[in-house]
């Protein structure tokens, strides 16, 4: 009898409904498993104290996120990641941008530069933190020989605390472009020739069609890209561990490798817990406004 | 209404961690009557055999001779799991021991697993212990720690009085936590002062008389530091150390005379005038003497390897590499002494972990065979771990080493200096803010007094409150 | 004129930046040819003058490489084609269903890439332990454990999404008009045409899950099922490393990616726009 009385076009909605989280459940599922379990399980192991070597966890309450929000190294890693932050995202993202564009125009040399822009991304860190200590010597490194020619002060790169963090954002800078670029590749290429050849019959010339052609349709990626960028430049860690251990004078020292040190390196598991959840709060929080603002203004079609 | 979220979470949260196995580490109690059925004797093993050994004692008898070449014969193999974290030539070396232990005990089949390095294998124990998939004896650094975790048998419980006596002090103390000895000494070195032979001849310096005292060290070094092309700055360093500089520190306020820890162990107290005195001499070598750069530890063994700098502070186990990388000569020596002279250790150890009465038995013998005289004699001659035994001084394979390096000799002469700070809860902690304290006066940003105050502060805060 | 001194900068700007780009890549190189002591000089020699070529076979015989290598490419295959269908199906969900929740969904879905991986191998290890106890097959130091947690990305989906959601929309009404159901619409015609997003979602995943370390480590404890990068860690000790034979390995343990790389990056046809709507 219920089923005579839906009528067809509700049945349609359900069934459009029905499959809409039918393809979602694979993904789902694994998800489920293998992280929100997970950020569940931190989120409980931060409300007791834990030090792994020393026994079994005691009931803590609030007491980890107390003691972090009282720290100080806490505000200096979470003041450090935001530079990191806002020193690597926006030059990141308007080199890569540059780039992948010049890359997108036929060239004999084409395969050649963007698998060349592509090979810090797979070069073993080993190699790159060797080769990025050399350039960053104080003594006898290649910036400040080129500081040099231009007969400009050398600079301690990564044994002083005010330019460590510099370097290390002109490294991650390095490091992600390959990323980024071969992201705005793919984005790029979505965009139909027509258009281009529409806009230039109107008589538009470079920075026009850039303007209003180029940078619309490349709104979804550059959302994409801005949005992974944030979450990851949160989560940086590699050439914190590798190149400077945090330092000097703690002014590497990001989040993630604060939390690394008191979770794998003091074995505080409560404590790095809670530094994970809120870790897990900023980014979300950070994301959020991203998608409030900005997300109106990505152009889809 | 958001009382209900916050109370749903932590309920979710703490449902969550019910649902994983409990993460409480191994009773404390060692398993009572695991009786053998799970290690039936084989057949081929059956026509010698003798009749299933009943259940042991849970206290494992007392160790046999460390040279004994066979073990006492048991009726059935009994299989471990050995978990490694050394790699290079030094792995090397520990799979061939393996393999040659697996050779001459057949009853005792070990399977050994290459784990990474230090903090890899941590974090691999760390997992095990909350999953219950521990191995049953592992070498990791930094072992004495896992003390109070539960998992393990102590090692002070199944040593012999021979061990005791034949392995230096300062080991077993290096492998204590308060007062109890939990692992076994396996892997270990001495900081020393390798230099550059070359370097010191052009400097007008004796190639074999390396610095001994303090003040021989800074002379020395400033004889060291020149500026090679005349552009106004300094190309070459006469000093540097590795990064591993607390250790380097804590070794130099032991000499001043200093100490780490309270006789009671409860507080740390290097902050003591000797102590502050340790970490003026480290500042005054580099903003006074100027022969060291500053915070520059990190470009330290390239720069050294590379010739570009005279003297560097550096583990004894890097023996090997250091000679094989440097296209100089390499010179080793203890380092320099002010009051006293003072090697403090260094490396890693064997832990035996909690399992079956037979598991444990069969890894403490494993771990004796792995420790004995000619095993640490074979680790030395091929890395620069220095070797373990009094005894060792009859080795015929040690004596002609020696012969052929004089560096090698160097660091024999020099374990007689060698000591220990015991174990205790915050050493990482303490050591980590000591390497605070070296760069804020390299930096310049604290005065060595402040600084070390500083440094104890925070670390008898956080031993008081544990 | 213009035109030619405009693409001359062009190609300067290029090369200075592919230099610095590729120095790390060129030391990699250069440096597994080396002899121990060659390593560090400064400034750095880039041609080794003597190049010791049998660093690469004692580099491949020092670890279980034959079988790392056969691990490590059947778990990237596994994780990347899992990854590409799990993730085209939700991405799909998300660009082009509707469905109620749809929004807060994607945050939540967004929401799993901000927790730092390392906080999650302890729940995942303890999971995978218990799957265990109940099948050996699904525990740890199989298969299952190294591809299972990774088949599902909220990255790629998010990457799908974007690319989906720029198709027109008369796509889709087209294909209603002519009978296509939602899988026939996916399969037919927005995987066909969204090429580079899968194309480059496959070469991150692959990437990432070749150089991932700690997890394999975490699980495995057999050579039977380790991976390449584990093999690496031969070279990289406390007391120094052996530097020609894990430059050595570096170099062939990164091979297999820079060839995914090449063929990859053929999908990446210059100003490709196959719509095939006539405006």
């Amino acid at each position: 009898m219920t089923m005579l009385s839906i009528s067809p076009r509700r049945r349609r909605e359900w069934m459009e409904w029905l499959s809409g989280y039918a393809f979602l459940a694979p993904s789902f599922i694994v998800l489920a498993v293998f992280t929100y379990f997970p950020v569940a399980y931190a989120l409980g192991l931060s409300f007791f104290k834990w030090r792994i070597m020393s026994g079994a966890p005691t009931f803590f309450g609030l007491g980890n996120y107390q003691l972090l929000f009282t720290s100080d190294d806490f505000w200096q890693a979470i003041r450090n990641t935001v530079y990191f932050a806002v020193g690597s995202i926006p030059t990141g993202m308007a080199i890569a941008l540059f780039v992948a564009i010049l890359l997108n125009r036929p060239m004999r040399a084409l395969p050649i530069y963007r698998t060349a822009y592509f090979l810090p991304t797979v070069t073993s860190m080993v190699a790159v933190s060797v080769v990025w200590m050399w350039i960053y010597h104080p003594d006898v490194g290649l910036m400040n020989y080129l500081l040099e020619q231009f007969h400009l002060a050398p600079i301690r790169w990564l044994n002083e605390p005010r330019s460590a963090m510099p370097a290390l954002i002109i490294l991650g800078i390095w490091r992600g472009l390959g990323y980024n670029i071969i992201i705005y590749l793919a984005g790029l290429q979505n965009i139909p020739e027509h258009l281009y050849e529409a806009a230039q019959i109107d008589g538009a010339n470079r920075w026009q069609l850039f303007r209003h052609v180029t940078w619309p349709l490349l709104t979804p990626t550059s959302f994409l890209i801005l949005i992974m960028a944030v979450i990851n430049s949160f989560q940086a860690f590699t050439e914190f561990d590798v190149m400077t251990q945090g330092g000097p004078l703690g002014s590497t020292t990001v989040i993630v490798y604060y939390l690394y040190k008191q979770a794998f390196q003091q074995f505080n598991m409560g404590y790095g817990s809670a530094l994970a959840i809120v870790l897990f709060l900023i980014i979300l929080g950070l994301t959020l406004i991203q998608t409030k603002v900005l997300g109106p203004r990505v152009h889809y079609q | 209404m958001k009382k209900l979220v916050l109370l749903s979470l932590v309920a979710l949260g703490v449902i969550a961690m019910a649902c994983a196995p409990a993460p409480t580490p191994a009773p404390t109690a060692a398993p009572p009557t695991v009786a053998p059925p799970t290690v039936a004797p084989k057949p081929t093993e059956a026509a010698a055999a003798k009749p299933t050994e009943a259940p042991k004692p849970t206290e494992v008898p007392a160790a046999k001779p460390t040279t004994a070449p066979t073990a006492a014969p048991t009726s059935a193999p009994v299989k471990i799991t050995f978990w490694y974290a050394l790699s290079g030539a030094t792995g090397q070396v520990v799979e061939a021991m393996v393999a040659k232990f697996n050779q001459t005990h057949p009853n005792i089949p070990v399977t050994v697993v290459f784990q990474g390095t230090y903090a890899d294998i941590a974090n691999k124990l760390v997992a095990a212990m909350t999953a219950k998939t521990l191995p049953d004896v592992a070498q990791m650094g930094g072992a004495p720690t896992m003390a109070e975790s539960g998992v393990i048998v102590p090692i002070g419980d199944l040593v012999s009085k021979q061990d005791l006596d034949d392995i230096y002090p300062g080991f077993w103390d290096y492998n204590k936590f308060g007062n109890q000895i939990v692992s076994m000494p396996f892997n270990n070195s001495i900081p020393i002062v390798y230099y550059n032979k070359d370097l010191f001849t052009a400097a007008g310096l004796d190639p074999n008389k390396p610095p001994t005292t303090w003040d021989e060290l800074a002379k020395m070094a400033q004889a060291l530091t020149k500026d090679t092309n005349n552009d106004g700055k300094i190309e070459q360093w006469g000093l540097n150390t590795n990064t591993d500089t607390h250790w380097y520190l804590t070794a130099m306020i032991m000499q001043n005379g200093g100490k780490i820890l309270s006789d009671d162990g409860k507080k740390v107290v290097y902050n003591s005038p000797e102590g502050v005195e340790a970490l003026q001499f480290w500042a005054d070598l580099v903003n006074k003497y100027k022969v060291m750069p500053a915070n520059q530890h990190a470009q330290a063994n390239a720069d050294f390897v590379a010739g570009k700098v005279g003297m560097i502070m550096r583990s004894s186990a890097s023996l090997a590499s250091v000679t094989t990388d440097a296209k100089f000569k390499v010179g080793a020596a203890p380092l320099p002494c002010k009051k006293t002279c003072s090697e403090p250790l260094g490396g890693a150890s064997f832990l035996i972990f909690k399992t079956t009465p037979e598991k444990q038995k069969a890894a403490w013998e494993f771990t004796q065979w792995m420790t004995n005289g000619d095993n640490t004699v074979d680790l030395f001659i091929k890395t620069g771990y220095v070797p373990l035994r009094k005894s060792v001084s009859d080795n015929a394979a040690l004596k002609d080493y020696l012969k052929s390096s004089p560096n090698a000799q160097i660091l024999v002469d020099s374990l007689k200096y060698s000591c220990a700070i015991p174990t205790f809860g915050e050493l990482g902690n303490s050591d980590e803010q000591l390497r605070l304290a070296i760069q804020k006066v390299e930096l310049a940003s604290a005065s060595a007094k402040d600084a070390m105050d500083a440094a104890a502060a925070l670390i008898n805060k956080n031993m008081a409150g544990q | 004129m213009l035109k030619k001194l405009e693409s001359s900068l062009i190609h300067l700007l290029l090369i200075l930046g592919a230099i610095v780009m590729v120095m790390p890549f060129a030391w990699m190189i250069s440096t597994s040819l080396k002899s121990q002591n060659e390593v560090f000089s400064y400034p750095p020699v880039w041609i080794p003058p003597n190049p010791i070529w049998e660093n690469y076979v004692r580099a491949w015989q020092a670890a279980p490489f034959a079988r790392y290598f056969v691990n490590s490419v059947i778990i990237a295959l596994a994780v990347t084609l899992g990854t590409l269908i799990t993730s085209s199906f939700a991405a799909f969900a998300f660009a082009r269903i509707r469905f109620p929740g749809r929004d807060a969904l994607f945050a939540i879905y967004l929401s799993s890439m901000m927790i730092p991986h390392q906080m999650t191998i302890i729940p995942s290890f303890l999971v995978l332990k218990d799957f265990g106890d109940f099948s050996p097959a699904l525990g740890l130091d199989t298969y299952f454990a190294l591809i299972a947690p990774f088949i599902a990305s909220a990255f790629g989906i998010f990457l799908l999404r974007q690319s989906f959601l720029t198709l027109p929309n008369e796509l889709e009404d087209a294909a209603i008009l002519d009978g296509c159901g939602k899988l026939g619409f996916l399969w037919r015609i927005v995987i066909p045409l969204s090429r580079p997003a899968l194309a480059t979602l496959a070469l991150f995943t692959f990437m990432a899950n070749w150089n991932s370390y700690l997890w394999p480590l975490i699980v495995t404890n057999s050579n039977t099922m380790r991976t390449v990068q584990i093999g690496l860690r031969y070279f990289v000790g406390q007391e120094g490393n052996q530097w020609g034979l894990l430059m050595a390995a570096a170099v062939f343990v990164t091979l297999p990616i820079v060839i995914v790389y090449l063929l990859v990056q053929r999908q990446f046809v210059q100003g490709i726009a196959v719509t095939g709507i006539k405006q």
